[in-house]
This record gives C-alpha cells, structure tokens and sequence, in this order.
C-alpha cells in the first residue's frame, strides 16, 4: 500500500533519510520503530504529503503523495503535536472534517466519541492531553481512512483507553483491510499488534519485515559453561551471534540460528546452561541497532 | 453531508469547507472593526446636528476621520494574517497540508476568506451610511474650484460619493491585503508577518524617499519637483491622504481613475505572486522568521539600505554646522566629498544589518564570519549604487545647454525681492528670445559658479500653495529660489532648481543677474499688463507700508478706470527702461501704490500668461495649488508697487494730472504717522 | 469430510481463552495453542466451523493478520482445513498429522525443559516419576472419543497444563 523509494530528505542541508526504503502491505499493521532523532517522524510526515522529499519516490496505493488531493482523502495523520485542535471543539472539528472527507463516517464518530465519554461542546483545549488524543484519534478514525498513521499515539492515553484505541483498529483492519502505520517507543505494546516491523536508524531503514518472520528466526539464550573462564575457544563459533552480552560466567546472546544449528550447538559444546527465550520486540530493535554501531563483541 | 472539495476539479482555485470553517472562526474580527466602523460614522452621523452632518460625512468619505483611515489599514492586515496563520507554526501546518487539498487551493481559499472578512466592515459601514446620502448619482464629474463642499446644499454627498469612497476603500483595502498576504507568504511566523507587512507596505516609498532624498542631496540642481505626485503612486494611502481620494475633487485633472487602477492590477499580481510562492514553501520552515533563504537576503538589504540612507542623513544634519568651509545648508559643492555622510552611512548600515540579522537568525551572536561576509556582499552594492547616486558621472551638475539649441525658456524665481513689488511671491518668466535665453544661460552658469558659498540643499518641492515669506523661515536665513526650464529644440529638455542665499541676487550675482533682469522677457514678467491686465484694474490708492501693521493706506489715489489704465502705462513703459540699479530697490521709494485687480475668470484667461499673482503659483505652466481664479465678479487681489524718481513718465503724467503734490504730501503725512505709531509701540 | 452445519457454539467456546500480553509467547503463538489445545480436548469437535478470521481477531482484540497467519500455520500443521468461500473447520483428530519438525521442535522443548527439572531434582529415578505423572496428567485429559451426545466437553480441561505454555 505504502511503498517508498531510494528517499533523501534534508533539513538545512543536514540530512535526516537517505536512501531510505520502506514498503507497506495493505491491511497490515506496520510499526515503525527507531532512536529519537532517527527520522521516524519525519517519514510520516513525508507519507502523509506535508514534506516533499527532495528526492525519490513517496507512493501511496501506487499513486505519489504529495500535493495529490484524492490520495490524502484516504489517509488520516494523526500527529504528535496536537496544539492545531485546541480551539476546536469534537461539534466544529467533526463538522469541518465531514465536509472536506467524502467517507466521513458520522456515527462511527458518534460512537468512538460516546465510547471515549468526551464532551461534543468542549474546547479541546480544555481536555487532559489524553482525552485530546482521544478525540484527534475518533476525528481521524471517522474519516475510515484506507489508511491510518499514528506517530506517537498511544503514550498518554490509560490502559482502557488504549484497548478501545486497538479495538477500533482491528475492527477497521479487520472489517475493511484498513492499513495502520503507527510509530511508538512502546515496543511491548507494538509487538502484541504489529505484524509487520520497521527499524530506522540515523535515516536509514535497517530492518524491515514481518515481525514474526523476523522474531523465529532469531533467539535469545543464556548460555553457561560453569565458571568464569570455562568457556571453551571458539565455542560460538558455529552460531551466527547477533549480539552478546557477558556477565559473570553466563553469556547472553542473541543468534540468528534455526532450531537444527541450536541442537548441533548443544550436542557439540555441551554447555551446562543453555536456556533459551522468545526474542522481544524490544531485543530485537536494541539487536538491530547494535549491529549497525558494530558492538557485536568478538567472542574470543 | 457530502461536499465536493478539491480533488475532484483539478483546478479549483478554493475549497469551500475550508473558506466556511474560515469565517466561521474568525467572524468576530471584521465584526470588531465593522463596529467600530460603525460607531465612528453612522452613529456619529446620527448624533451630529442637521448642519454639521454633511461635514462629517464628507470628512469621513475622505478618508480625513482617523478612524476610517485607520480601518483601511488595520482591516485588512488582520484579515490577511488570521487565514494564513496556520502556516506559521509547525503543529498547524502539519494539520493542514495533510488534508485532502492542494497547496494551491488551500492558498485560494485562505485569500477568498479573508478578502471576505476584509471587505465586510467596509461594506457594512456602506450600508450604514446610506440613509445619510442624498439620493441621486451626480457627483462623477469634477466640481468647480470655487465651491465650498462641506457647505453647498448642491454639493451635500450623494450616491456617487459612496460608490467612489467604496472604489477607493475597495482598491486600498485590496493592496494592503495583497501586499500582507505576500508577506505571510514569505514570513514564518506571525511577528515576522507584521513586521513583513509593514515593511513591503511601506517599501515603494522609503525606497522613494531615501533615492529621492540622497540624489537631491547630492546633485546641486536636480529639481525636486520631479517627484511631485508621483507619491500617489507609492502606495493607496498616500494617495488618499494626499488629495482626500476620488471624492474630494477640488483638483482637476487629477488621475485617480488611472491611480486605482494601477493599485488594483499590482494588487492582483501580487496576489499571483503570493500563490505561486506558497507553493514553493517547506512545511519544516514554519517558525522559522522567513522561509526562503533568498527572502532574508533581499529584507536584509532593504532594512540596511533604509538604515545606511538615514545613518548618512542623521551625520550630515547633526555635524554640518559644526563644519568649517561647508556652505550653510549644507549642500555639497559640486565634486565635493561629503566625509560625514559615508561616516554615518557606514554606522547606519552596520547596525541596521546588524538588528536585522540577530532578528532573522533570532540569537544575539551575529558577530561571526558569516555576518561580515554579508556585510561584504551588502557594501558591495551599496558602493556602487552611492557612487552612481552620489557622484556625478553624467556631468549632471554642470550640465547647460547651448543657447543655440535651446528653443524657449522658463525661469521661476521665487522670494526674489524685486523691486517694483513689495510683496516675495513667485515670479514666471517666460523667454523666447535668443539675446533673453544667452542672459539666462549666463545666470545659470553663474549660479553653479558660486555654489560653494551660497548655494543651499532643499530637501522638498517648493510648496507654493505656502506664503513664501513663511517659506523664509525654514532655513534660518533668507533664501531664494531658481526654477530654470530649457525646451530644446528638437529633443529632451532641461529642469533645474537651485536654492541661494538671498544676498546672492544682489550683490555675488548682481552682475549675472541683472544682466538677466535687463531683459525683455523679464521686464515683461513684471508689467502690469502681465500681473493683472488693464482691463481688469479696479483701484489704484496711495499708501505706505513701512508699518508694522501693514500697508496703510490715504485717501488719495486714482479712482478713474482710464487714468488707471493710462497711469499703469505710463508704469510699464518706465520699468521698461530701468536698469539693474535702479531696479535694485537702493533708491527711497518716492511713493506706494495699492493697486487691486479682478482676480481671473479661469486658467486660460489670457491677461495671466506668464504674470504671476501672489497667490497662486505655477510649475512650468501646470497649476498645483487652488488658484484663485473665481467666477464671482467681486473676487480682487492686491499688489503693492512703489516707484521711484527714475520713473520719469509716471511723474510727469502725475504732476500732469494734478496728481503728483497731493500724493507726495499724503505719502509724508503716511511716514509721520507711522514715525509716531513706532514711537508709541516701540 | 462432513461439513457440518455453521453453527454459533464453536465461535462462543472460543470467547473462553484469554490472551496474556504480558508473557513472552507472542500471541500468534498462543492463539495456536489455544486453538490446538481446544480441538485436542474436544471443545471443538471435528468439523466445526471455525470463526472467521474477522470475527476472531474482533473478538479478542488482536491484529487480522496474525489470526490469518495462526490458521495458516494450524492448517499446515494439520488441525483445520478451509473451504474457500465457506470458512475454516475443525479436522477430525485422527486426521491430524503434525508435522516432522514440528514435533522435533516439541521434543528439545520437552528435552529442555526436562533437564531443567533435572536440575532441580538430581535424583534420577524422583524425576522420571515426576515425568511420568505429569505425562498421566496430561493424556488424561484429551483423546476423548468423539461422540456427538457428549454434553459437557469442558471437563476434561486440567487444572495444569503449564507445558504447553511456558
């Protein structure tokens, strides 16, 4: 659905993506991940056709974003700074949306509203800064985008909020095949919903994929040979070691192994500790990012 | 409900959901000024009593009531800035480009919205002012100089009034707007929107002013009158301030139409303009002082530009009487190097480009490379454009032509204290002769010879519609004035005007002057035959006018139509032969004489070419003040003129008539009392 | 292959499981050990039409996607089968063949977690009767016999089943 090309943008000739490629499948749940400052706000914001990039492709249903009036008609943005909406109340800013958004669904945003308990005739600059979300989120979730991108949405927001927030996003994923881009520092939470990940750093895309697909392949163990200095020479050395982490005499290391290399592994080096856990959403990041600032440590 | 908005028709220039949720926020604005509108006109209007209505509505229709002209700015500025606001901070901006419209269409109907809340007090307070209007559409046509408008029932406003306040209100309004949404365009945030506004407002004339004031300054010679009425075309405000706008038509052949016109098409560029850069505009740079790199370059020159003309000026006005060996006045001899103003130039530009980069960069630590390297840039163009300005490299100054080219001639002279004439007062004189033409030639030479000790820097037009005599008390030393026009044959002409010392005439000058005062054209000037017209002498009475009160006026005179006419004659013939001493006014005046004459029936009034009254003054020929032509047959004016012995036929025409004793013992008795009243009143 | 009658029981039996976000297994995961562990015991009787992906992922809050990818994988694997157009259904118990790796996969699980127990209870013969109650336990209830009279299918649930979530 989403689909972007060898991008560059810079700002004052700094530049904040480069080269920067994503894709987006229809009816997923994209999460987009990535450090402060790796430019994660900025590629939504190029998706949503408010940046134009200086160069490269930004494609939304195959058709490019910017300027183009009749593909932003199907996205919804739901930005971080919520400070345009304070003067408006959820009456105004429904009413101004309803008129310039053909697929305006009134009591979709009727229902969302009731849900949320929020004040039809309330300034929204009244609202706690969670009920604002609130509202920026039924506002753009009446629209029934075919797309929906979220940059921070669910910080702020308390935990029965934030379940009728996903609740009306699956209903809309599963109902219509929406597509939801959402980028947040909350990994645990992305992991329970995403299906797809994408891992920026410093303005480049370095993993991207079904999350999954990504997850099963790689894994955490905690492995023990006895005490500190008992591990063999070379005993990783038939693992592909993504990241590693010593304390004392066990060593925590992230592989991208499969099942059969791990059972060779603990044939052939007869650790006397060998658990081993689910990769999280959060190993996974802090593995990928690792990567990129080469601090896999030599196992030797 | 389902509306159709942009992407549906490519080239729809608005989106109305976006123009209602417009107005919908900001009606209370132009709600604001249309009350205040109202409670300044129409209120008042009802409030007023019979009489002093119409004045007050006239004065509003003209723009004079300060509110109303205060409207023509405030309204559209605010309505130029509510609309686009959103473009100014990074959270609204984000919002708004991501919805489902173009950037040019979003631009569309932010301008649509706020002409809409611009025009609306305008229109509302139209309203509110018909029931005051006499009905009826006759105003169109320009009205005699003789009416009183604020006072004749035939003149009380009427429709016409309106629809020509609403042409000017409408075209003004639009310009400002134009020029605000211009500058929104290219600022970032709202203070840099205001401040952007005022300046582009403004930019036409302060370029005007200082070009205008620093080519004055420094090209001895170069007319200031070049400049008069082009301050119509600086901006819709001076225009309406200057002459009161299309509704006040004291003054024909004023080219308002064509004034509002031209507003309005550079309203509507403007507009384009505006449109085509929004388009250009990064969303990342909302906040910022100004979006375009380029843009702050070009502000930054202005303001510094601005800053390094008055830097100069302030130097000049503030060091010059200190300076030994400049003239008085100021003015810089030809080929002179006037160190103070490039000394205050450089100060000037320095801080100006200083403040303005601390406020576009928005940090107080401007002094580094990059500010010096603009600076650079900056000193670059400014040395060229001041050496062009302020060098002579055309040979402007010294510039006369050849008499044998020159085909006729015009010489203004004002407050040039000649005798016959008691009174300063403008004086046209009007050569075709080539013996009169080499005359004026020398004097002119003359003139530019003697620049370094008497000539004098005039920073305005000569405003002739001011007595002279108050036009004295600007410098704080007599001054007199040379407007010198050449008409080549065959090509461009010549204007010149030169402020002197008033001492110059007589005594550095005499002989270049009175070689010029000796001549025929000049003599002819002076004639009674010129300033008023025999046929139109209407009294000829003996008086003095050594008081302090005024001219004092006997009981003796001329009171016969044909003795007048043949005494003024018998006037002009002597005058004819005097020469340059004689004229110089050393000798005792024998006896005054207060002549009054019917002013002229119109401009073309034959008996006027070429004379002059104390009045009224021409500018080569084309009138700039009311003149005091009347179609009221009572309507005299006045001249003093005192002859001496020299004046042998008009004694001996006096004694002839039995005049003259009567006359000399009427003018004794006139010195004693007058001795007396200064005895008594010190 | 009997297709039964769509039917609203299958799709309320699986409003009982409860998702725990919290725990490391990700939910694509548990969602198929939940539904394995209901068609093994015999909630879900061979057959039974399943829940559409829609309404399953509605009902639980959970991404489309992953529920699409869980009833691919369960296919896979063997526990259900789909009839395009119709839905998914459940596949009688003794057509259920799970795969090699699969099960190799479950066997170091167990293997692993087996030597964990070992290092708890270093005593061979304790730890080999501790096994083989817990595989009593287990075997205990499932591989009930399909029967159609059957009304109470949510007995047989053992109060442990800890293995098959870890």
């Amino acid at each position: 659905m989403i689909d972007i090309r060898k991008l560059h943008k810079s700002f004052d000739g700094v530049p904040a993506l480069n080269n920067f490629e994503m894709k987006v499948r229809g009816g997923s749940i994209y999460g987009l991940v990535g450090t402060n400052g790796a430019g994660k706000t900025t590629v939504l914001q190029l998706i949503g056709g408010i940046l134009k990039a200086d160069d490269g492709k930004v494609l939304v249903d195959g058709r490019p974003v910017y300027e183009n009036a009749a593909v932003k008609e199907k996205l919804a943005f739901v930005p971080d700074d919520l400070s345009f909406f304070s003067p408006y109340t959820l009456r105004d800013a429904g009413r101004f949306f309803s008129e310039l958004y053909r697929d305006w669904d009134g009591k979709l945003f009727d229902a969302i509203i009731e849900q949320f308990q929020l004040d039809r005739k309330r300034r929204l600059s009244k609202f706690s800064k969670g009920m604002r979300k609130q509202a920026v989120f039924a506002l753009a979730l009446a629209r029934t985008p075919a797309c929906l991108i979220l940059d921070e949405p669910i910080d702020g927001l308390d935990p029965s909020a934030r379940k009728t927030v996903w609740k009306y996003i699956v209903d809309a994923v599963a109902d219509r095949g929406m597509t939801t881009l959402i980028s947040s520092h909350n990994l645990r939470e992305m992991e329970g919903f995403c299906d797809s990940i994408g891992v920026i750093h410093r303005g480049r895309m370095i993993l991207e994929g079904d999350l999954h697909a990504l997850t099963t392949g790689m894994h955490k163990l905690q492995v023990s040979f006895g005490q500190s200095g008992a591990r063999p020479e070379g005993a990783y050395d038939a693992l592909h070691v993504m990241h590693m982490e010593t304390g004392g005499s066990v060593d925590s290391l992230i592989v991208q192994n499969d099942e059969a290399a791990l059972e060779r592994f603990r044939k052939e080096k007869k650790p006397l500790i060998c658990d081993r856990l689910p990769l999280t959403l959060e190993e996974l990041f802090l593995c990928a990012l690792g990567g990129e600032n080469d601090e896999i440590k030599d196992v030797l | 409900m389902r509306s159709k908005t942009s992407y549906e028709y490519p080239l729809r220039i608005c989106s109305a959901p976006i123009v209602r949720e417009n107005l919908r926020r900001f009606w209370p604005a132009p709600l604001v000024g249309a009350f205040l509108y109202l409670a300044a006109g129409p209120f008042m209007l009802l409030l007023a009593e019979d009489g002093m209505r119409q004045n007050h509505l006239r004065t509003f229709l003209m723009n004079f009531h300060p509110v109303f002209a205060c409207m023509l700015v405030v309204s559209p500025l605010i309505a130029a800035i509510l609309p686009f606001r959103h473009m100014h901070s990074k959270g609204a901006s984000a919002v708004m480009r991501a919805l489902p419209v173009t950037k040019g269409t979003m631009f569309g109907s932010d301008y649509l919205s706020g002409l809409i809340l611009a025009f609306a007090p305008i229109f509302l307070v139209a309203l509110g002012t018909l029931p005051f209007l006499e009905p009826g559409f006759a105003h169109f046509a320009a009205c005699p100089a003789d009416v009183n408008l604020y006072f004749d029932p035939a003149w009380y406003p009427d429709f016409s009034d309106l629809i020509l306040w609403l042409a000017d209100s409408v075209v003004t309004v639009l310009f400002v707007f134009s020029v605000a949404v211009f500058a929104g365009v290219i600022a970032g945030n709202t203070a840099m929107h205001l401040l952007l506004a005022g300046l582009l407002n403004c930019i036409a004339g302060i370029i005007f002013a200082v070009t205008f004031g620093i080519v004055n300054r420094f090209f001895y010679g170069f007319s200031p009158d070049v400049g008069a009425g082009m301050e119509s075309f600086l901006h819709p405000l001076a225009f309406l301030m200057t002459y009161g706008g299309s509704v006040n038509m004291a003054f024909p052949g004023k080219l308002d139409a064509l004034i509002l016109v031209v507003y309005a098409a550079t309203a509507i560029i403007v507009s384009v303009g505006a449109c085509i850069l929004c388009r250009a505009v990064k969303a990342e740079r909302a906040g910022d002082p100004v979006v375009f790199r380029g843009a702050a370059y070009i502000v930054t020159f202005l303001v510094t530009f601005v800053g390094m003309s008055a830097g100069g000026f302030l130097f000049c006005d503030m060091l010059e009487e200190s300076q030994v060996g400049v003239a008085p006045g100021g003015v810089w001899p030809p080929g002179a190097v006037p160190v103070n103003f490039y000394v205050g130039a450089f100060l000037g530009a320095a801080i100006s480009l200083l403040l303005t980069t601390m406020v576009l960069r928005r940090t107080f630590k401007v002094f580094n490379a990059r500010t010096l390297k603009d600076f650079g840039c900056f000193a670059l163009v400014a040395a060229v454009f001041l050496t062009l300005a302020t060098t002579d490299v055309t040979g402007f100054e010294r510039r006369i032509p050849d008499a044998r080219e020159i085909k006729s001639a015009t010489a203004e002279l004002i407050s040039v204290n000649v005798f016959p004439y008691q009174w300063n007062f403008v004086q046209t004189v009007l050569l075709t002769d080539r013996e009169d033409i080499a005359a004026l030639t020398a004097l002119h030479r003359d003139i530019l010879d003697k620049a370094d000790a008497y000539g004098v820097a005039r920073t305005e037009p000569y405003a002739s519609d001011r007595d002279a005599q108050l036009d004295a008390d600007s410098f704080p030393f007599p001054t007199n004035d040379f407007y010198i026009q050449y008409e080549k044959i065959g090509g461009f002409g010549l204007r010149r005007s030169y402020t002197v010392e008033a001492s110059y005439p007589l005594t550095v000058g005499a002989d270049a002057f009175g070689r010029f005062a000796e001549t025929r054209a000049y003599k002819q000037s002076l004639s009674l035959a010129n300033m008023a017209g025999y046929e139109n002498l209407t009294e000829l009475t003996l008086c003095h006018i050594e008081s302090q009160f005024g001219p004092v006026l006997s009981q003796s005179g001329i009171s016969d139509k044909n003795g007048m006419i043949e005494f003024a004659k018998c006037l002009d013939a002597d005058f004819e032969t005097l020469d340059f001493d004689d004229m110089k006014g050393d000798n005792q005046a024998l006896m005054t004489f207060l002549i009054e004459y019917r002013a002229p029936k119109a401009e073309t009034d034959e008996s006027m070419r070429g004379g002059v009254s104390q009045v009224r003054a021409t500018r080569f020929g084309q009138a700039i003040a009311p003149n005091p032509v009347s179609n009221d047959p009572d309507a005299r004016l006045t001249l003093l003129y005192s002859i001496t012995d020299k004046y042998e036929r008009s004694v001996a025409w006096l004694k002839e008539r039995g005049y003259y004793d009567g006359m000399i013992k009427a003018t004794a008795e006139l010195v004693r009392e007058a001795e007396a009243e200064a005895q008594i009143y010190g | 292959m009997r297709i039964a009658v769509p039917e609203k029981v299958g799709a309320e039996r699986v409003n009982m499981f409860e998702l725990d976000f919290k725990t490391r297994k990700s939910i694509y995961e548990q969602v198929i050990d939940n539904l394995k562990e209901r068609i093994l015991v015999g909630i879900m009787r061979a057959d039974e039409k399943l829940p559409s992906v829609r309404e399953l992922s509605k009902r639980l809050t959970i991404n489309p996607n992953t529920v699409q990818k869980a009833f691919r994988e369960l296919e896979r694997q063997g526990y259900i089968y789909t009839v395009s157009g119709l839905g998914s259904f459940v596949r009688a118990r003794d057509d259920i063949r799970p795969d090699e790796r699969l099960i190799s996969e479950v066997k170091s699980k167990l293997a692993e977690n087996i030597r964990e127990l070992r290092f708890l209870v270093p005593d061979r013969t304790v730890a080999q009767e501790m096994i083989d109650a817990i595989f009593d336990q287990c075997c205990a209830g499932d591989l009930r016999n399909e029967d159609p009279n059957d009304e109470s299918p949510n007995d047989g649930r053992s109060a442990k089943d800890e293995p098959a979530r870890s």
